[in-house]
C-alpha cells in the first residue's frame, strides 16, 4: 500500500500550476485533499508521474459574494468549510446539509469542494447537491482561456468528468435560489460516514398562493452521475404542494430509475428506498419553504 | 459511580478490588505516545513486503525474482524454494481427533488455495522499494479450479483443494445426550430453521506486524510480533526452524487490540525470523490494511440447521442441530476450534434434556479460519436464541417468559450440559434485572401504541453463557489440545518495597494489567500504583502456554496472583514480625505500612521489608533465606461461566430499511469484578462487534473464492455514531470454582448482541411476518423480505 514513485510538485499561483499541468498534462494528477487521490496512489490503481500539489496555491480556497451576485467557492475550500461557513449557510443551506454526510468530519478537514467535484463519485453527495442549484464549474488553462460548465455539462459518467488535461477546476460559482427557498438534504447509507446507498437533494419554492414554482431535485447512488430526471419540473411546477403530489414523484420514480447494484446492495433496493427517500426531502424541502 | 484516577483515591484504601480506577496507560495511549511494532526501528532496519496469490487456487509452476533481486535497495528475495528444506509446516494448538493434515509453510512452493496466500517476500531499504520490487517478480501460475463457499464443496463434483482427500472435510464431530428422536417425536411443537453467520474477522485498528533481528554471533534470534499468544509464537517458531526455544525471545510492545486474530501463529513471523538470517539486518514487516483483510484469519462462517422441540406450556424438550464450518484453506493454528464451540454450546443456558451435534468442518479457497471474540460461541447463540424467539411466536408465549421457564435453576449448579459443566448462575433474576432497566412492559405497550401509526419498533431480548478460564490443563490435553490452560504468576518484592508482578498474560488493550493490580494490592496490602506489571517478554515473564484469550486473564491470571500474593505476603508477614517482635497475627497492612494491631506507632514500611530481604539479612529471622519472590500456577478445576442478558429496542424504517436503536439494556454477571470500569469498556466494545456482525461486517467471496472486499468501503466497521449507548447493570455471582470469584468478561458482548439485535428486528416487523435466519441484516435484506410479503 505505498505508491510507486512520482515527482512532487508544489507551485505557490495558479498559473504556475497551470504552467506545469500544461508541459505534461496526461503525465501529471493534481491533489487537492487528496482524500480520494492517496488512496489510489497507494493502491497503484494510478502512477502519474508528477503529482501536482494545489494547497500550496494561493487563492483557492476563498468563500465570497460580490454584492448581490453569485456565491463563489474557490475550488480548494474544505468540505468542513461549507459546512461551517455563514455565507454558505445563509445563501445555499442545503450544501451544509449535504456536506454532513460526506464521510466523517476529519475527512471533511481535508476533502475539498472542488476535489470532490473533479473526482466524481458517483456516490458523492456535492455532484448532486451542485446540481440542484444549478451551479457554475470555472475552469482554467494556462494560455488564460476560462470555461464555465453545467454540472450536467460537466459530470460526464462515474469518475469522469469534462475537465480536459491541461485544466484545472478552480471555482464554482452558485447564484443563490429565490429567498424562502426551501432545501433538504436526506441520505441513507449503512454507517455513518459510508458511501450513500442513494442521497437525495431537493429545492422547492412557492409563489404567492402557495403553488409550487421552482423545485429541482437530483439523486447520488443510482446512476453513473447525478440523477435529475427530466419529467420531474414539469409534474410539479405549477401544482399545489402536499403528500399526493410528492407520493406521484415518488411512484415515478420508482417506475422510471434505473438504478446501479452491487454485491451487497441491489438496483431494485435502490430504486424502492431513492423513491422513499424523495417523498420524504420534497416534504422537509415544502416545509422549509413557507 | 464515578471513574477516578488512582491518584485522587483514598491514600490509605485497602480494599482496592471493585473500584472503578482509570487505567494507566490511558494517558500513554491517548496521546499517541504509544510504541507499536511499526513505531520501532533498529539499526540497519529492512522492510519487507509479500507477494500474496491473487489467485483462489493455483499451481505455481515457477518463479522468476531476479529482477527483482538486482533492483537498488533491494537485499533480499525469499520464495518458497529459499525456505530450509526441513522446515516443518505451522504448528497448531488445537487438534481434533481424526482431523486431516492440511500443511502450510511461511511461503508456498508449488501451490496455493486461497487469495492472499505468501509466496514471495523482498527485503529491501524501505517498503515503497519492496512493494516496486513485488511488481518485478514473475510467477508462472496455472489456475486451478476452486471453490467459494462449504456447501458447495461439499459437492461430489466439487473441486478438491487436497488431492489425496476423497473430499472436502477436514474434520467431524458428534455430540449427542438423552434421546433426540423420541423426545422430538413427542413434542407439541417442532420447528426446524436452517442459520447463516457470515464471514468476519477480528479486524483490530492495530494491524499485524513483526520486526526479527537475528543475531548471528550468538545464533539467536529476537522477536518482536504484535501477538496475544508470545509462548505459542516462540514454542512454535522453534519447532519450526528447528532451534532450541531458549535462543529465541519473543517481544510485544504495545498492541492495538487483538480479538484473537492475534492468537494465532502466521506466515509471516517465520518468513520475517528467515529473511533476517538471510540479510543479517533487522526486517520489519507492518501489514497493511489491504492485506489485512486476507492475510489476518477470518472467522464466524458457519451454517446451522436446527430443530427444536417443546411441549405446549414451554417446556423445551430436544435440539439438534448440524454445524457447518467454512474453514477456509487450511486449519489453522485453533483447528475448527471455534466450529467445534459451536456445537457444543447448542443448549446455551437452558435445562434442555435431549441434544444431538452433527458437525462438519470443511475447506474451501479462502483465508483459513480461525479465532475472533466471542470463539464460536455468537453463532450457537444466535442460532439458540433465534429458535426460541421462534418458539414463543409459535406457543404464543412472550419470549422473555419462555427463556425464564427453561433457564437451568440456581440450585441444579453445578450443571453439566451435552459437553460442559456450568459453574454457578443465577439467570432469571438476571433476565428480570435487564427487563426492568429496559422497561420492558412499557415498550410492549408502545410498540403496540405506535404500530397503528406506521411506526415499527421491536424488542429484541437474548441470553447468553460464556466460556472463561479456559481450562484445566489435563481436560485440555485430553480434547486434543497442545497447551496447557494454566497461568503462573511471579511476584517480586523489591528491595525499595515497590512490587513488581511478572505475568506471561499478554497486555493488548483490555486494561486487565490494571484489574491484576487492584487485585494484587488488597491482597498486600499496598497500593497499585506501588506494583509495576511486566508483559510481553518471554525472557522476563512466566510461561503461560495458552496465552491471553477465552476470557481467561482476570479468572485464571487473577487466580494465580491470588496465589502469589499469599505466599509473598506470608514471607512479608514473618520478615515484619521479626523486626516489630510480634506476632504475624497482630500485624496489620495497609498501603504499604505495616504495624502491629492496637499499636499503630510500633509501624515499618514494605520499604523496610525490602532493605532486609536484600542487602541486610542480619535483619532477617535467623532461618529465612534473603530475597522475597513467590511464584505460583493455578489451574482452574473447571472453566467459569458468566452469563448476561441483552434487550435491544429498535425501530425499523419500512421504506428504506433502515434500523435505529431506541434503547439498549445489558445486565452482566462476571462473579467479581476487579475494575468495573474496565468490565463495561469490555462490554461496550464486545456488543459494538456484535451489533456489527448483526447488520454490517461481511468478508464476502465469490463463488470461485475471490474476495469482494479489501478496504473499509466495503467491509464496514460502525462508529460510535451508529451504536445505541447502553444501559449496563451488574448482578455479581461470584464463582465457587476460582479463587477470588472473578469470572471472565472480555468476549460477554458479543455473545448475545447479535440475537438480540435480529430478534428485535423481527419483533419490529411482526405485523409483515417475516423472518431472518441470516446476518448481516442489510437495508436491502430487509426490505427485500417485505417485498415478498
Amino acid at each position: 500500500m505505498k505508491p510507486p514513485r512520482f515527482e512532487y510538485v508544489a507551485p505557490r499561483t495558479l498559473d504556475e500550476a497551470l504552467a506545469f499541468l500544461a508541459r505534461s498534462p496526461d503525465e501529471t494528477k493534481l491533489i487537492a485533499g487528496g482524500q480520494s487521490l492517496v488512496p489510489l496512489l497507494n493502491l497503484r490503481l494510478i502512477r502519474p508521474k508528477y503529482v501536482v500539489d494545489l494547497n500550496t496555491v494561493e487563492g483557492l480556497s476563498e468563500i465570497r459574494r460580490p454584492a448581490e451576485g453569485a456565491l463563489r467557492l474557490g475550488a480548494m475550500v474544505r468540505q468542513r468549510a461549507l459546512e461551517n461557513h455563514p455565507l454558505v449557510r445563509q445563501l445555499a443551506p442545503l450544501l451544509p446539509e449535504a456536506a454532513r454526510y460526506v464521510a466523517h468530519a476529519a475527512i471533511r478537514n481535508r476533502g475539498t469542494v472542488g476535489g470532490s467535484l473533479a473526482h466524481a463519485d458517483p456516490a458523492a453527495e456535492l455532484p448532486a447537491a451542485m446540481t440542484v442549484l444549478r451551479a457554475r464549474l470555472t475552469l482554467n488553462r494556462a494560455d488564460g482561456a476560462t470555461r464555465s460548465l453545467s454540472p450536467e455539462e460537466f459530470f460526464l459518467g462515474p469518475l469522469t468528468t469534462a475537465i480536459r488535461p491541461d485544466e484545472i477546476l478552480t471555482a464554482i460559482e452558485i447564484e443563490p435560489p429565490p429567498e424562502n427557498t426551501g432545501w433538504a438534504f436526506l441520505e441513507v447509507a449503512r454507517v455513518h460516514g459510508a458511501f450513500a446507498l442513494v442521497g437525495v437533494a431537493a429545492l422547492v419554492h412557492l409563489d404567492r398562493n402557495g403553488i409550487v414554482d421552482l423545485a429541482r431535485i437530483a439523486l447520488c447512488g443510482v446512476d453513473g452521475v447525478p440523477y435529475a430526471p427530466e419529467w420531474f419540473e414539469e409534474m410539479i411546477v405549477g401544482q399545489r404542494p402536499g403528500s399526493d403530489l410528492f407520493s406521484q414523484v415518488g411512484r415515478r420514480l420508482r417506475e422510471t430509475l434505473q438504478p446501479v447494484s452491487d454485491p451487497v446492495i441491489g438496483a431494485e433496493y435502490r430504486r424502492t428506498a431513492a423513491s422513499s427517500l424523495v417523498v420524504r426531502a420534497l416534504d422537509t424541502a415544502h416545509r422549509r419553504a413557507s | 459511580m464515578a471513574e477516578q484516577d488512582l491518584a485522587s483515591a483514598p491514600p490509605t484504601s485497602s480494599n482496592w478490588v471493585g473500584q472503578r480506577l482509570k487505567r494507566r496507560e490511558d494517558p500513554e495511549l491517548l496521546t499517541g505516545a504509544g510504541e507499536f511494532v511499526g513505531d520501532l526501528t533498529r539499526p540497519g532496519m529492512l522492510h519487507a513486503a509479500f507477494l500474496r496469490s491473487p489467485f483462489p487456487h493455483a499451481r505455481i509452476r515457477s518463479i522468476d525474482a531476479s529482477r527483482a533481486q538486482q533492483m537498488p535497495g533491494v537485499h533480499a528475495v525469499l520464495t518458497g524454494a529459499d525456505l530450509p528444506p526441513d522446515l516443518a509446516p505451522q504448528p497448531q494448538v488445537h487438534h481434533f481427533a481424526g482431523q486431516r493434515p492440511t500443511p502450510y509453510y511461511a511461503l508456498m512452493r508449488d501451490r496455493v488455495r486461497y487469495a492472499g496466500e505468501t509466496v514471495a517476500v523482498v527485503a529491501a531499504e524501505s517498503r515503497y522499494l519492496a512493494e516496486d520490487a513485488l511488481e518485478q517478480i514473475d510467477v508462472d501460475w496455472e489456475i486451478l479450479p476452486s471453490t467459494g463457499d462449504a456447501e458447495s464443496a461439499l459437492r461430489s463434483e466439487a473441486p478438491r483443494l487436497y488431492d489425496d482427500w476423497p473430499d472436502n472435510v477436514a474434520g467431524t464431530y458428534h455430540a449427542e445426550m438423552g434421546d433426540v428422536d423420541r423426545a422430538l417425536a413427542e413434542a407439541d411443537v417442532v420447528i426446524t430453521e436452517r442459520f447463516k453467520v457470515q464471514r468476519q474477522f477480528a479486524c483490530p485498528i492495530e494491524t499485524r506486524g513483526v520486526l526479527a533481528e537475528w543475531d548471528a554471533r550468538r545464533d539467536e534470534l529476537t522477536l518482536w510480533t504484535s501477538t496475544q499468544s508470545p509462548n505459542v509464537v516462540r514454542d512454535f517458531l522453534a519447532e519450526v526452524l528447528g532451534m532450541p526455544a531458549h535462543r529465541l525471545r519473543v517481544l510485544t510492545p504495545r498492541v492495538g487490540g487483538g480479538f484473537g486474530g492475534k492468537f494465532h501463529f502466521y506466515p509471516e513471523e517465520v518468513a520475517i525470523a528467515l529473511l533476517s538470517r538471510r540479510t543479517g539486518r533487522p526486517v520489519l514487516w507492518v501489514e497493511d490494511r489491504i492485506e489485512s483483510f486476507t492475510a489476518t484469519v477470518h472467522a464466524c462462517e458457519e451454517s446451522v440447521t436446527a430443530t427444536l422441540g417443546a411441549k405446549r406450556d414451554g417446556t423445551l424438550t430436544a435440539i439438534k442441530a448440524e454445524v457447518i464450518g467454512d474453514m477456509g484453506a487450511y486449519l489453522h493454528t485453533v483447528s475448527f476450534g471455534p466450529v467445534w464451540l459451536t456445537s457444543a454450546m447448542i443448549t446455551n443456558v437452558y435445562q434442555i434434556p435431549s441434544a444431538r451435534v452433527d458437525t462438519l468442518a470443511v475447506v474451501t479457497n479462502k483465508t483459513p479460519f480461525g479465532s475472533y471474540r466471542g470463539w464460536g460461541q455468537p453463532q450457537a447463540n444466535f442460532v439458540v436464541e433465534r429458535m426460541v424467539d421462534r418458539m414463543a411466536l409459535a406457543l404464543e408465549m412472550d419470549p422473555a417468559e419462555l427463556r425464564r421457564k427453561n433457564f437451568i435453576p440456581p440450585d441444579r449448579f453445578p450443571y453439566t450440559g451435552l459437553v460442559h459443566t456450568f459453574d454457578s448462575g443465577r439467570y432469571a433474576e438476571c433476565l428480570d434485572r435487564a427487563l426492568e432497566l429496559a422497561d420492558y412492559r412499557e415498550w410492549r405497550a408502545r410498540q403496540a401504541a405506535l404500530r397503528g401509526s406506521g411506526r415499527y419498533i421491536g424488542i429484541g431480548v437474548s441470553f447468553y453463557v460464556e466460556n472463561t478460564a479456559l481450562g484445566p490443563s489435563r481436560i485440555l490435553n485430553e480434547g486434543g489440545m497442545r497447551q496447557g490452560g494454566f497461568d503462573t504468576a511471579h511476584l517480586r518484592l523489591e528491595p525499595g518495597g515497590e512490587v513488581t508482578l511478572y505475568t506471561g498474560l499478554s497486555e493488548m488493550g483490555q486494561g486487565f494489567t490494571n484489574g491484576l493490580s487492584q487485585l494484587c494490592a488488597e491482597q498486600l496490602g499496598v497500593r497499585p500504583d506501588q506494583i509495576n506489571v511486566v508483559t510481553g517478554d518471554t525472557q522476563a515473564c512466566p510461561y503461560t502456554g495458552y496465552g491471553t484469550g477465552a476470557s481467561r486473564s482476570a479468572s485464571v491470571g487473577g487466580a494465580a496472583v491470588i496465589k502469589a500474593s499469599h505466599s509473598l505476603r506470608q514471607k512479608i508477614e514473618a520478615i515484619a514480625a521479626h523486626m516489630l517482635e510480634a506476632s504475624p497475627a497482630d500485624l496489620l497492612i495497609e498501603a504499604g505500612r505495616i504495624w502491629v494491631k492496637g499499636a499503630p506507632a510500633r509501624a515499618i514500611t514494605m520499604k523496610d521489608v525490602g532493605r532486609a530481604a536484600y542487602h541486610r539479612a542480619i535483619e532477617l529471622p535467623p532461618d529465612m533465606l534473603p530475597g522475597l519472590e513467590a511464584i505460583e500456577v493455578f489451574d482452574p478445576p473447571q472453566m467459569a461461566w458468566p452469563y448476561g442478558a441483552n434487550v435491544a429496542v429498535v425501530e425499523v424504517d419500512v421504506e428504506t430499511g433502515e434500523v435505529k436503536f431506541l434503547d439498549y439494556a445489558y445486565v452482566h454477571d462476571c462473579g467479581t469484578m476487579l475494575n468495573p470500569l474496565i468490565v463495561e469498556g469490555q462490554i461496550q466494545g464486545g456488543v459494538a462487534q456484535g451489533i456489527s456482525a448483526a447488520l454490517y461486517e461481511e468478508l464476502k467471496y465469490d463463488s470461485n473464492g475471490q474476495p469482494m472486499f479489501g478496504t473499509f468501503m466495503d467491509y464496514l466497521i460502525p462508529t460510535a455514531a451508529d451504536l445505541p449507548h447502553l444501559r449496563l447493570d451488574h448482578t455479581i455471582t461470584p464463582s465457587p470454582i476460582i479463587p477470588g470469584g472473578m469470572k471472565g468478561a472480555g468476549e460477554a458482548g458479543i455473545i448475545g448482541s447479535p440475537a438480540a439485535v435480529v430478534n428485535a428486528i423481527e419483533d419490529a416487523l411482526r405485523p409483515f411476518d417475516v423472518k431472518f435466519t441470516q446476518t448481516p441484516i442489510t437495508p436491502d435484506t430487509i426490505l427485500t423480505a417485505l417485498e415478498t410479503k
